[in-house]
């Protein structure tokens, strides 16, 4: 004869008695009231139990999946042997994407072809020009040596 | 027509972007949830949905393409959880967290019940969230995967790396420490 247990009620709301342990507990509790009782408690319990309470998913969550995922491409690229020009340009897709966005920033391709031979001349250029904003003139006979 | 997970694994494989989008976009909520129910609060959920997603992506090799791909996952999230535990320390056992006022399909079912009803069945809810997070962490996770999550009392123990019995003892500490904090509002008796 099965004795009152609080945990036996459990286990048989959990449906894990087999079938002969189960047979008791029904027998039991067509006996015992009090029981009876407690199952009922335990029944609303196990009802709030299985509510899944609303959650609200955070506003940031696709900035973090996007972060997430380039981690992760690099990071298997790497283990793969993928070299480092390959991960960074990867670490900077993000960026260029954003930057493909500002306004006449696809008339670059178009400058670049007309303008092809003169792009090393115009970097050259450029770099001169650095040069002499970092360097006054004078220091090209040795004056920073 | 959506791809199935497999066929989105397969191309995570190949390292093609929008299939990672695709994948993480699909479960980013159910892990999240996961995640907020064990931790109990927003700022550590966040950190475990991510850490989930990176050991997810790392391990994608190890996923056996004949199973379903929910479970493996929920695996990792389980795991990542316990990690977290055992990260802490000292463990902390009981956190504070104020209830936020969600609505649960409880409140849907209300909804065609009278105002009086209805609010009490809200109220029922907040009292017992609060008493889920007075639960230790471990508790927390062993009825969120008993009753959320529907697993049978060796399921968890498989999830969990627990021992069997240990599961069960754990649910029914839990559980009757939720019934003893449920009984003041019900008026039951101890």
């Amino acid at each position: 004869m099965m004795e009152c247990s609080q945990e036996s009620l459990q286990i048989y709301l959990d449906g894990e008695m087999d079938a002969p342990a189960r047979k008791r507990m029904e027998e039991h509790l067509s006996r015992c009231r009090s029981c009876r009782q407690e199952m009922a408690r335990l029944q609303l319990l196990w009802l709030q139990l299985g509510q899944p309470g609303a959650v609200d998913l955070p506003l940031e969550l696709p900035y973090i999946r996007q972060q997430i995922i380039h981690q992760s491409i690099s990071s298997t690229k790497q283990a793969r042997g993928y070299n480092y020009w390959d991960t960074q340009k990867l670490a900077w897709e993000p960026a260029l994407l954003g930057a493909s966005y500002l306004p006449g920033i696809g008339l670059l391709s178009e400058l670049s072809q007309s303008t092809l031979h003169q792009i090393p001349r115009l970097i050259s250029g450029t770099i001169t020009f650095a040069r002499r904003l970092i360097s006054p003139r004078g220091d090209k006979k040795g004056g920073l040596r | 027509m959506a791809e199935d997970d497999r066929q989105l694994v397969l191309r995570c494989r190949d390292m093609h972007e929008e299939a990672y989008q695709e994948l993480m976009h699909r479960y980013e909520g159910y892990v999240y949830r996961l995640c907020y129910n064990f931790a109990g609060n927003r700022e550590d959920a966040l950190d475990l949905a991510q850490e989930t997603f990176i050991r997810v992506f790392k391990g994608l090799d190890t996923y056996q393409l004949n199973r379903a791909f929910k479970p493996w996952l929920r695996r990792i999230t389980v795991n990542t959880c316990i990690s977290f535990l055992e990260k802490r320390t000292p463990p902390a056992l009981y956190i504070d967290q104020p209830s936020a006022d969600g609505t649960t399909l409880g409140d849907i079912l209300a909804s065609s019940r009278d105002p009086a009803q209805e609010f009490e069945w809200k109220e029922t809810g907040r009292i017992m969230k609060e008493a889920l997070n007075r639960l230790s962490h471990i508790y927390r996770l062993l009825i969120i995967l008993r009753h959320q999550e529907d697993l049978s009392y060796q399921e968890i123990a498989d999830e969990t790396n627990m021992p069997l019995g240990t599961v069960k003892t754990y649910l029914f500490r839990a559980r009757a420490a939720l019934r003893k904090e449920m009984s003041g509002y019900y008026a039951w008796g101890e």
